[in-house]
This record gives structure tokens, C-alpha cells and sequence, in this order.
């Protein structure tokens, strides 16, 4: 298990730095700078900008001086924000999508399993039909009909709930984006827990744990739900990191601050560090995910053999 | 005729004084009417667009930025209501008969919000750090008048060489290289906002964080968040705090003007940014006079790439285009929130400036068409041999809307084949700026209000010069116009040259812009009234809920 572990670790590195050189020099190639706006600086301007963001360097002078960076941990000066660090930027945006991601993952997984399991147990029956139809709709309406609906009713004509801003996270302002994020994720995640389960309850050994005359309950809770929850949780790796970082939908919509919004205007702005430090981010989180996901499957799953 | 002197020279001490005595009795401050009840709770919640790029006065360059900054910073001299210069933190200012030198006075309360005394040492400081290199800011070159500024700012001159010093630690001199009449507008600006420079030292580029900052204006930086908002409170050591109404003001960058629009809905916003350009005259019955629309010191027009064909030594080409332009119905049916129609490049409501409009634009529509329709023949072009025209604009609903109607215009009109292509913005930027394009969008807002502004930039060697017109005579002009301190006679200059640019059709003006604010009832002290869409927070008030509610 261990050398697993370290293999699978160590295995990750080599793609994180792909995708650094990657995005390095796709953000250098892409037409117009960071400086570039609707008013044109004069060669002086540009050239005392350039010195100081070390621009005028060859790019694998930059490149490297980069690297050199990112080694400290410093992800460099913001060219679109001067007064902030990529480093301050990315502690202020991450926290955001983390809670906001946090929060909507945590209720789909508890949601969704519950509504799929239960799906699954009362299959054919209109409790099966109701979660199956909810669940349909879920995965068919996006997040951006979605989340302008639900400010509609809940903020404009009930005045229950702010319609968008961060608040300094207050909890008012989280709901909304949080349930609008956490419905798509409900629906996916009771689908496939309901597949998985039917699967489940369809095996011999459950068979046998109702022949025994063992009580429902424990049949789902003690020896259903564990083998049928796998599939969700190799979902829930790639998931969960895409929601945290991609929920760009609904940081535009709801004006949040985090770091999906970041990489959406830093690209825009072609701000070089921010879209890096952004990219690394979402990356090295992918991955851990997926590490995280491969090591849990494995302690699950005694047929995974490593 | 001595006593006629004397009484000329009485009239001008007089009249001196008397300005003088104005300025300095203006106050920069809400003006509350008589019997209006003020609500217990002095907090403005304003819609500011987008996230602010950057609280520092030196390095800031867009007006989301100039919303806050103009609240938190002052410069020597600041806004009234209507755009005209009022004293700030210099109460007085002298101007030498040559206008090269300006001397500035810092009135003795002027403080910054730790309670230390502003000095002409910070002013110096500031001024010296605009065109500095190592501050890159892209605004350095707007000081480019005061003597050396430019050297300094190509690296071939220190800071110390600026054309400013401190005389003593409360007078500014100021030296500049040429008569500047819009310099006091300047002094007002964002970018000639004073920071303090022991706080700057101390912080570097950190220095803007909250915690860290040291502020000139009306109030103080409390919070700031990227994405969240910011919170300034009134700063109690301002030189006019008493008469500042307002004790919080909460800055929402709120992108989408949709989302603004529901947050002033729900009561979290007072002022918005903007609002959802579709829905202009569905809001304005449900709002009525909350919506405020005014004119806007900014210009939207298409540039016409003279370097290449087919507007390559063809204005013909190009008037007739400019002819088949509806633009009374491109401002109504298209745009639709009162913008207005402009033939002149300087748009309408620029201070000292006539704007200037072409003899065709009194023809009826038809003769007009039928005039249009010649040039186009004469320009090389007909039904069976039409123009083929790429048209480009970058990712925008009302750029898009635009596009549409002036390509069915020009289709309509003249049977001209028009292309449109969409591009993103750094994209379009790029091609605009490298002239890798026929015909574009483009537009410009005046940094202050001078016809300079606008028309400076059409000069042979500007770098937003992006139809790369040139013409010696039009340079020339613009030239005396910078030297000229006599208003009436630069006014002239300024106007021969618009209609010189204007016949030679290197851009086809369209409408002035109008800015689109929604301001709560409770809101008082806005009247829309500055050209440049300052808004000071200082100048605001709210009033108490249950008088709104009678009114």
C-alpha cells in the first residue's frame, strides 16, 4: 500500500510540470499583452513595463526565472492587479471556492446518495419514478438557467436572500450559489448511486442477506452502500476539483470572488502569473483528487491489488 | 489713458479677488437642503462595474478605479458637482503670466488620514513618482508638459529633475515646459492624487492594502477584497470632514449588469454602475427618475485604415459611407438610451468647444442618400461593382448591435458587401493597433475635459492614431492649439482642425455615449451633472426613509 502510495505520488509531478511549460508559453504566444488596453502606451511606457515586470528577458530567461519562482512558492507580482501578489490573490480567491465547492459537494454527496440509494431500493415504484425524473432534470437544466431562476424568486420577488456579492462570506449570500451549484452534482451523483445500487442489490450475496431474513435497513446501510458508493467516489475525485475551481458560472453570475473567476479574467487580461498561478492550482488539485481517489478506491476495494 | 488702466487693473484685482474668495468659500461637501431629515445610518452601497485593477493614484488607469481613488485620494485641486475645478488640498493657487508656473498653496488642515500633515514634500513626492520609471505607470505621460517629465519618464532624466519643488513645506511650485490651459484640470485628476510618501516608502507596492494605506481623500480604506468589495469610512482628519455626510461606503465590482441590476432591486445596492443596455425603456417606466442618463465625454466611432485599400487616398469613399449613416435612428432604434449623434470627432459637451457638424447634414434624407450614392460611383464603386468591406468589433452586445445596423445601412444604401468580424478583445487590440484591419470600432472617454483629448490622438506620430491618418497641416494646427493660452483662439484652432480631420474621413464619428446610472430615492446630493461621470461620495447624503417614502 505504501509504495503504492509513493508511486502514484511521485507518478503526478512529471504532469504537473507539463502543464506549467504548457501554460507558460500558450499565455506568451496568445495575441496582445497585459499592458494592451483602448489606450495605446507610448514605446516609453511599455518599455519602463516591460523592465519591470522583466518582460524584455529572452521567454526562457522567463521561463526559468519562473520556475525559479514557483521553487520558492512565489507565483509572482499580478500584471493586471499591481497592488496584490498572485500568492495574495490565490489565498483570497481559493478559500471562496472551497467553501462555495466545499459546501455543494458535501450536500450532493450526502443528497445524492441518500436520493439514489433509495431510488435503487424502491425501484419501480413512484419514489424510484420521482427521484429518476428529478434527477433527469437536474442533469438537464445548467447551473446558468438555474442560478438566475432561483435569484429571481428567492431574492427579487420573495427578498429571502441577497441576488449575488461575497459579503465577506456571509451566509446569506452563500445559499443561493451553493444549492445552484449542488443541484447538477445531486442529480449525477443519485443517478449513478442508483446504477450502482440496483447492481448491488441485484448480487447474490444480498440475496442471501435477505434470505436470511436480515432487515432492510442494515442491508443498505451495512453491506449495500459500501461496495455500490465506488463509482461515486471515482466521480467525486475529478468532481470535487472541478467544482472548486470551475464553478465560473456561478462566480459570474453571483459576482463571488474566487478563483474560477480569476482564471476567466486573467486570461482575459492576459494576465500572465494570475492565469499560471490559477492553472497550477487547479491542476495540482486535479491531480491530488485523483490521488486521493485512487488511494481511497484502494483501501475500499479489497480487489484492488497494489 | 491712465485711469483707464488703473480702472482695468482695478477690474482685474477685483475680479481676481473675487474668484479667489469663491474658490476658497466653495466647499467640497454635501450640500443637505434645508429641512430634509438624514437617516441615522449613512452608508452608501455603490455598484462599481468591475473589480478595481489597483488603489494606487499613480498607477491606476481606468474610471472603475477613478471611483474609489477620487474618494480616498485628493490632488491639490478636485471636482465640484458639475466638473468644474475647485480648490482641494491647496486652497489657493497663482499662475505666472506666461502660464509655466504654477504655484500651489496647501491649506494648513490639510491632512492625511493618520492625522500627519500633508506637505509640499508629499506632493513633490507624488508628482516625481508618476512619470517615474520605475513605476511604470501607464498614465506618465499625462504630466508631460511639467518640465522634464518626459525625459524622466524615458529614463533619461532623474525624478529630481522634475519641474517641481517644494519652496517651503506648505507651497508647490510647479514649472511647466509649455502653456498647459488645461494643467488645473489636470491637478484634479486621478493620477495627481497625493499619497504620502513616508508611507509609500515603508510599503512599496503594498502600500495600497488595507492596514498599510495612508489616505488624502474624504475617507479611508477599511477592507478590500478582490471580487468581495471594498469599504472606505470617513476619514476624520480630511480637511472638510465635518461637512462629509456619508460615514460608509461600500464598493460592490459587480460585472453583470444583470446581477447589479437584481442587487438594486433588493435593496443591497443604492447606486448602480450601469444596467442591462436591453432593458433601458422597460426600466426607465418602472423607475422613472431613479434612472439618470447624461451626456458622457466619449466618442464612438469607426476608424478607416488609410494605409490601406480601399480607403487608401479615398475619402470619397469614405464620405459616402459617412453619408449613409443614419445616425439619429442608429441612436434611437439601436442603441436607444439617448445617445447622441455626432459628426464631429469631439463629442458633444467638451468645456471652450463648438461641436462641429457637416453642411450634408442638413440635406433631407434623400438628397442625401442621392449625394451619398454619387460619391460612391465617383469613389470607383457600384450596384455591379460593389465594395466588398470587412467591418471589425470586438466581444460586446452593443458593438454587435451596432455592426448589424451600420452593415445593413451601408448594404441598404449604397450596396455595399460588409463583413463583420467579432474578435476578442486583446485580439482586436492588437489588430487595431498594428493596423490589421479596413474598418473598426473604436471609441474613446476623455481622461479631462479638454478638446485635446480627443483630438491630440489623430496626430501623424500618436500612438492611437489607428487609422494612421496623416496630414502636416492637421499636426500643425494641433500644435499652435497646445501653444495657444488664448481660450477663444485655441478654441478656434482646435475647431479648424476637427474640420479638417472630419473632410479628410479617416473615422466616421457616431454618437456621444450617455452614462446609465440607477440611484435610490434616499440617495441625495447626485445630479449627473459632471461631464466625466466623477461621482464623490463626499458629496452624498442619505435621507431618511420615511420622508423618501412621502415624497
Amino acid at each position: 500500500m505504501v509504495s503504492y502510495t509513493i508511486k502514484r505520488f511521485l507518478g503526478a509531478w512529471p504532469t504537473l510540470i507539463v502543464l506549467i511549460t504548457l501554460s507558460f508559453f500558450l499565455m506568451r504566444f496568445a495575441p496582445g499583452g497585459p499592458f494592451s488596453g483602448e489606450k495605446v502606451l507610448s514605446a516609453a511606457v511599455q518599455a519602463n513595463l516591460d523592465a519591470k515586470y522583466h518582460l524584455n528577458d529572452p521567454i526562457f530567461i522567463q521561463y526559468l526565472d519562473y520556475l525559479w519562482s514557483l521553487a520558492r512558492g512565489d507565483f509572482g507580482p499580478s500584471f493586471k492587479y499591481p497592488d496584490w501578489t498572485v500568492n495574495q490573490l490565490i489565498s483570497q480567491g481559493f478559500p471562496v471556492s472551497l467553501w462555495i465547492g466545499g459546501w455543494s459537494m458535501t450536500i450532493a454527496l450526502i443528497v445524492g446518495v441518500l436520493v439514489g440509494s433509495l431510488a435503487a431500493f424502491k425501484q419501480n415504484t413512484w419514489i424510484d419514478y420521482v427521484a429518476t425524473g428529478m434527477s433527469m432534470t437536474g442533469i438537464s437544466i445548467p447551473t446558468f438557467v438555474t442560478a438566475p431562476l432561483f435569484t429571481l424568486l428567492f431574492a427579487v420577488i420573495l427578498g429571502w436572500l441577497p441576488a449575488g456579492g461575497w459579503n465577506e462570506g456571509s451566509f446569506s449570500n452563500m445559499v443561493l450559489p451553493v444549492t445552484a451549484l449542488a443541484l447538477p452534482q445531486i442529480a449525477i451523483i443519485s443517478r449513478i448511486m442508483r446504477g450502482s445500487m440496483i447492481e448491488v442489490l441485484r448480487s447474490n450475496y444480498i440475496r442471501t442477506a435477505k434470505a436470511k431474513g436480515i432487515p432492510n435497513r442494515i442491508i443498505l446501510f451495512r453491506h449495500a452502500i459500501r461496495p455500490a458508493i465506488l463509482p461515486v467516489i471515482s466521480y467525486l475525485g475529478p468532481a470535487t476539483a472541478g467544482i472548486i475551481t470551475g464553478s465560473v458560472v456561478i462566480e459570474q453570475i453571483f459576482s463571488l470572488p474566487g478563483l474560477g473567476s480569476y482564471l476567466v479574467k486573467g486570461a482575459l487580461n492576459r494576465d500572465y502569473t494570475l492565469v499560471l498561478g490559477s492553472v497550477i492550482l487547479v491542476g495540482a488539485l486535479i491531480i491530488a483528487f485523483n490521488f486521493i481517489v485512487d488511494v481511497l478506491y484502494a483501501l475500499i476495494d479489497p480487489k484492488i491489488k497494489y | 489713458m491712465p485711469h483707464l488702466k488703473r480702472l482695468k487693473n482695478t477690474c482685474i484685482i477685483g475680479t481676481t479677488l473675487l474668484s479667489l474668495l469663491t474658490f476658497t468659500m466653495n466647499t467640497h461637501a454635501a450640500d443637505v437642503p434645508v429641512g430634509t431629515k438624514l437617516s441615522a445610518k449613512q452608508v452608501l452601497n455603490v455598484g462599481i462595474g468591475a473589480e478595481v485593477p489597483s488603489l494606487d493614484p499613480q498607477k491606476a488607469e481606468d474610471n472603475v478605479s477613478g471611483r474609489v481613488l477620487f474618494d480616498l485620494f485628493e490632488g491639490l485641486l478636485s471636482e465640484g458637482e458639475k466638473g468644474e475645478i475647485m480648490p482641494a488640498i491647496a486652497s489657493k493657487w497663482e499662475t505666472s503670466k506666461d502660464g509655466l508656473v504654477y504655484t500651489f498653496y496647501i491649506r494648513p488642515n490639510a491632512k492625511f488620514s493618520d492625522g500627519s500633515t500633508i506637505t509640499a514634500e508629499d506632493v513633490v513626492f507624488s508628482y516625481r513618482r508618476l512619470a517615474d520609471p520605475k513605476t511604470a505607470s501607464t498614465y506618465a505621460e499625462i504630466i508631460s508638459m511639467i518640465k522634464n517629465a518626459t525625459l524622466i519618464s524615458q529614463g533619461k532624466a532623474k525624478p529630481e529633475q522634475m519641474g517641481i519643488v517644494a519652496l517651503n513645506p506648505s507651497t508647490v511650485q510647479i514649472t511647466l515646459e509649455k502653456p498647459t490651459p488645461y494643467f488645473l484640470k489636470l491637478a484634479a485628476f486621478q493620477n495627481l492624487s497625493i499619497v504620502k510618501k513616508a508611507n509609500v516608502e515603508k510599503y512599496g507596492d503594498q502600500f495600497t492594502q488595507p492596514g498599510n494605506v495612508v489616505n488624502s481623500g474624504a475617507f479611508k480604506l477599511k477592507y478590500w477584497k478582490i471580487g468581495d468589495k471594498i469599504i472606505a469610512e470617513r476619514n476624520p482628519h480630511y480637511w472638510n470632514s465635518s461637512k462629509t455626510v456619508i460615514e460608509t461606503v461600500n464598493y460592490f465590482p459587480i460585472s453583470d449588469a444583470n446581477t447589479e441590476l437584481q442587487m438594486f432591486q433588493t435593496g443591497q445596492l443604492d447606486f448602480t454602475y450601469d444596467i442591462p443596455s436591453d432593458k433601458f425603456k422597460d426600466l426607465k417606466k418602472v423607475y422613472g427618475k431613479q434612472l439618470h442618463t447624461n451626456p458622457y465625454l466619449s466618442i464612438y466611432y469607426i476608424s478607416l485604415n488609410t494605409k490601406v485599400e480601399p480607403f487608401k487616398n479615398n475619402p470619397k469613399l469614405a464620405q459616402a459611407l459617412s453619408m449613409a449613416l443614419d445616425r439619429k435612428i442608429l441612436s434611437e432604434k439601436v442603441t436607444g438610451r439617448g445617445e447622441i449623434p455626432s459628426y464631429d470627432i469631439v463629442p458633444f459637451g467638451v468645456a471652450d468647444y463648438k461641436q462641429q457638424s457637416y453642411a450634408w447634414d442638413k440635406l433631407s434624407p434623400a438628397e442625401r442618400l442621392a449625394e451619398a450614392q454619387k460619391l460612391y460611383k465617383e469613389a470607383g464603386y457600384s450596384k455591379e461593382k460593389p465594395l466588398t468591406l470587412n467591418y471589425t468589433y470586438n466581444t460586446n452586445i452593443l458593438h454587435k448591435k451596432v455592426a448589424i445596423a451600420l452593415a445593413s445601412m451601408w448594404e441598404q444604401n449604397l450596396g455595399v458587401k460588409v463583413s463583420l468580424s467579432n474578435k476578442e478583445w486583446k485580439v482586436f487590440l492588437t489588430d487595431r493597433t498594428e493596423g490589421n484591419y479596413v474598418a473598426a470600432r473604436d471609441g474613446w472617454i476623455a481622461d479631462y475635459n479638454d478638446t485635446s483629448s480627443f483630438l491630440d490622438m489623430f496626430q501623424s506620430k500618436h500612438p492611437q492614431n489607428h487609422p494612421k491618418y496623416t496630414n502636416v497641416k492637421y499636426d500643425n494646427l494641433i500644435k499652435m492649439a497646445s501653444l495657444e493660452t488664448n481660450k477663444e483662439k485655441r478654441s478656434k484652432l482646435f475647431q479648424e482642425a476637427s474640420f479638417l480631420l472630419m473632410n479628410d474621413y479617416p473615422v466616421i464619428p457616431m454618437f456621444t455615449y450617455v452614462t446609465t446610472h440607477l440611484v435610490k430615492q434616499h440617495v441625495g446630493g447626485y445630479s449627473g451633472l459632471n461631464p466625466l461621470d466623477h461621482s464623490y461620495s463626499r458629496n452624498f447624503y442619505i435621507i431618511d426613509s420615511e420622508i423618501t417614502a412621502s415624497r
